[in-house]
């Protein structure tokens, strides 16, 4: 015998005591109202009883819509016991210090699991499928979006000097050798290449739908064009391999999932973790030298140029500091310099440690 | 993600702009209250009890956090009504516990169209179209909202059901915003076709319309909830709303000043610091020159201040708490609430460091500490055997309540 509370279906919310009791059978429910109304039986089968926790009331309704509230779940429990209306299978784990343990150390396990594999893996399968059209648009959007937070102007090369470089990284997207060289390609329309001005910044990047800007900066700073191309090339292979949308992607997901498990801590590490994987990480980085290389070798461009080129941006950053930090030219220019890397703009030459093996590579092609 | 009080707080689970999941400390001593309230409040007043724990919803939340991952999260949608039934269930006024009765597919389903919403915001030239039609489409997701939460929220095998119509959610957002944005287009109208004086008086109502979208914030939340708590019953027995708008303030302006002097005093305390030992520590321009130590002290300064600016959301829920239910009665008889706002934001402040210096894991706790705290501030002053029934709403779908929750609305602006 159980004591609780009868509601029935309309009428009042007055409390009714009852007792409740199992059949003999075990296959249905006693009530007993009152010493006056004879007790009567429903069939387990036909109850809607709540979950158990442990100082929770629990509500037991009947058919005809009237409910019993029950203060002692555990003790309706193992009145219930094996039968019909036990404790369904997550209410016993809920409830079970070493199955909470287990999930505890699964969850982690599976977390780690589809961050490391699970997540690369459908960011590249879903970033096949992105049409075109939106690429562009966000393109635009993240250009946008660089213009009013990053001091990005209007490049002042002429428009002449921005056909002929246009002309020649369209030649070298569309000559023979890329083409066979790099059949993925030939499926990919030509990438919108920008020109920009951010001060003296010499810099270049690939965005996430596929379209290269590059800085006024550099180009002044290249002064070659095989150089240029070999930034183009660069950055056509981060285009080519979808490094930025895959990136995106990634982000995307991480934020999903950490908005969902964090509740409302994470409004402002959301907009961190996005901004901060607009930059390429290191394994990107190498593929996309590695595509430049092919690229300029069946083209037959030097790679000498770009090897300087890499030489003179390591000196332009680390010079002001290190060295002539009395020099007042350049070291606006270093202020200049890093003041936008804050805001997340990626950079064709990020500060790896590994630069030197970088230059390293592109030199010893050249020798080749 | 979503409130946790939820059977008469579900209306701030999707208005408040401070998320929901709180966090707080112990309740307050059973004797100590007894001795703050008005006497002459002190003969019938049922007090709200909550006996939920930390470590079983710890254990909980986990297996379900475990079948959530296992499912891709399809389980989210059962194991969301699983936490909503641990916290209505453990929620008691005269001895009798809350009860929600919503169904898992039905909110699932919400959240598969939630889904697809916000894929298609991402879609460019659809979005603008498909955001159009969502704001146009708020209240009535709000309302819808409110239904599927009241219909599926019992007391003692009493229903709750909201009678308020869909028109009225329009009526108390689209008024305001309405006038704000006619005002605008008008000021808009003047500049374009006015002359000098035409232009300068244009803009003025432009730029006098857009700050009044900031102050019309809590007038905004002061009228949904009103629209909410009108519209309410508890089997026959309807609620009524008797706050002032003017009260919704008073919240907002407690936790502006808050901010204001903590702004003053950390700008006080970083010039004293400034000018004793590290020259301009201010000049950001130059960081790399500074010592290390002077570079502790300022982003530990800072990082002080921003954990100080978490203070704010505690201020503001627990003072709108405490306004909206003195301000509310059931059967005409009047709810109180007495959060202390010291001990809540005292509260807030410990779980949500343990919270995050734990990744997390103590989400469980906090979320049962600062339901405790906001609980059992509550009472009322009825009895619950003399309510009556003569509704019993069927289940309402869950649509709405689920695109508004995962869109995270912010009608605080």
């Amino acid at each position: 015998m159980l004591s609780a509370r009868y509601f029935p279906a309309t009428g009042a919310a007055k409390a009714i005591a009852a007792q409740i009791a199992l059949t003999d059978r075990g296959d249905a429910l006693t009530v007993q109202i009152d010493a006056d109304t004879p007790p009567f039986s429903i069939a387990l089968t036909d109850l809607d009883i709540s979950e158990r926790f442990s100082r929770a009331t629990r509500s037991v309704y009947l058919p005809d819509g009237s409910m019993l509230e029950v203060d002692d779940g555990l003790a309706l429990s193992k009145l219930l016991g094996e039968s019909v209306r036990r404790d369904s299978w997550v209410t016993r784990l809920q409830h079970s210090w070493r199955a909470v343990l287990i999930s505890l150390v699964a969850s982690v396990l599976l977390a780690l699991i589809a961050y490391r594999w699970g997540l690369p893996v459908a960011a590249d399968q879903l970033s096949q499928r992105v049409p075109a059209t939106w690429t562009a648009a966000l393109d635009r959007a993240v250009l946008a979006q660089f213009k009013t937070m990053g001091g990005l102007e209007a490049s002042a090369l002429s428009p002449t000097e921005q056909a002929r470089l246009r002309a020649k990284f369209d030649a070298l997207v569309e000559s023979e050798a890329t083409r066979a060289s790099l059949p993925e390609a030939s499926a990919l329309a030509k990438p919108t290449i920008y020109f920009h001005k951010m001060g003296s910044v010499p810099n270049a990047f690939a965005l996430p739908g596929g379209s290269i800007v590059f800085f006024d900066g550099l180009v002044s700073l290249a002064g070659d064009d095989d150089a240029l191309l070999g930034v183009f090339a660069h950055e056509y292979g981060h285009v080519i391999h979808r490094h930025g949308l895959r990136n995106l992607l990634r982000t995307a997901v991480i934020s999903a999932v950490a908005a969902w498990y964090f509740g409302d801590f994470t409004a402002l590490a959301n907009a961190a973790i996005l901004v901060s994987q607009l930059s390429y990480s290191r394994a990107f980085e190498t593929e996309a030298d590695e595509t430049a290389l092919r690229l300029l070798r069946v083209n037959g461009i030097k790679t000498q140029p770009l090897a300087a080129l890499f030489r003179k941006m390591r000196d332009f950053e680390k010079a002001p500091a290190a060295t002539n930090s009395s020099d007042a030219v350049s070291d606006a220019a270093k202020t200049e310099q890093k003041r936008p890397s804050r805001f997340a703009i990626p950079e064709f030459l990020s500060t790896h440690p590994d630069i030197d093996s970088r230059i390293e590579r592109f030199e010893r092609e050249a020798a080749k | 993600m979503s409130v946790i009080v939820r059977y008469g707080h579900s209306i701030d689970a999707v208005m408040q702009e401070t998320p929901p999941d709180p966090i707080p400390v112990d309740s307050p001593n059973p004797v100590e209250r007894e001795s703050d309230r008005p006497p002459e409040a002190a003969p019938e007043r049922v007090q709200f009890e909550f006996t939920g724990s930390g470590s079983e919803y710890f254990k909980i939340w986990i297996v379900n956090v475990l079948l959530t991952i296992l499912t891709l999260g399809i389980y989210s949608a059962w194991a969301k009504v699983r936490r909503l039934r641990y916290f209505y269930n453990n929620t008691r006024l005269a001895g009798s516990s809350f009860d929600f009765h919503g169904s898992p597919v039905a909110i699932l389903i919400g959240r598969a169209i939630a889904v697809i919403l916000i894929l298609l915001l991402q879609v460019p030239f659809l979005n603008l179209a498909v955001l159009l039609l969502y704001l146009g489409a708020l209240p009535w997701l709000l309302y819808r909202s409110f239904r599927f939460h009241l219909a599926n929220t019992s007391y003692r095998n009493l229903r709750f059901n909201f009678a308020g119509a869909v028109g009225g959610a329009y009526r108390a957002l689209a008024l305001p915003l309405g006038i704000v944005l006619g005002a605008a287009a008008l000021g808009g109208l003047l500049v374009a076709i006015g002359g000098i004086a035409g232009k300068i008086f244009g803009i003025a109502i432009i730029v006098i319309a857009v700050l009044s979208l900031y102050v019309l914030g809590p007038y905004l939340q002061f009228r949904m909830r009103r629209y909410f708590t009108q519209g309410a019953e508890l089997g026959a027995s309807g609620f009524a709303f008797h706050v002032k708008a003017l009260e919704y303030y008073v919240p907002y302006a407690v936790a502006f000043a808050f901010m204001m002097l903590l702004g003053a005093l950390l700008s006080g305390v970083l010039a004293v610091v400034a000018g004793v030992s590290m020259g301009d520590l201010t000049d950001l321009k130059d960081l790399e020159h500074k010592s290390v130590g002077a570079m502790v002290v300022l982003f530990g300064l800072i990082a002080c201040f921003y954990f100080a600016m978490l203070a704010i959301g505690p201020i503001i829920i627990a003072m709108v708490q405490n306004v909206v239910w003195r301000g509310t009665s059931l059967a005409e008889k009047r709810f109180h609430s007495d959060l202390r706002v010291p001990g809540f934001v005292k509260l807030w402040m410990i779980v949500t460091f343990l919270t995050i210096i734990t990744l997390g894991l103590y989400r469980p706790f906090a979320a049962v500490k600062l339901a405790k705290m906001r609980v059992e501030a509550m009472a009322w002053t009825g009895a619950p055997d003399d309510m009556v029934a003569i509704l019993r709403a069927g289940n309402q779908r869950a649509v709405g309540s689920e695109v508004a929750d995962l869109m995270n609305v912010d009608i605080g602006i």
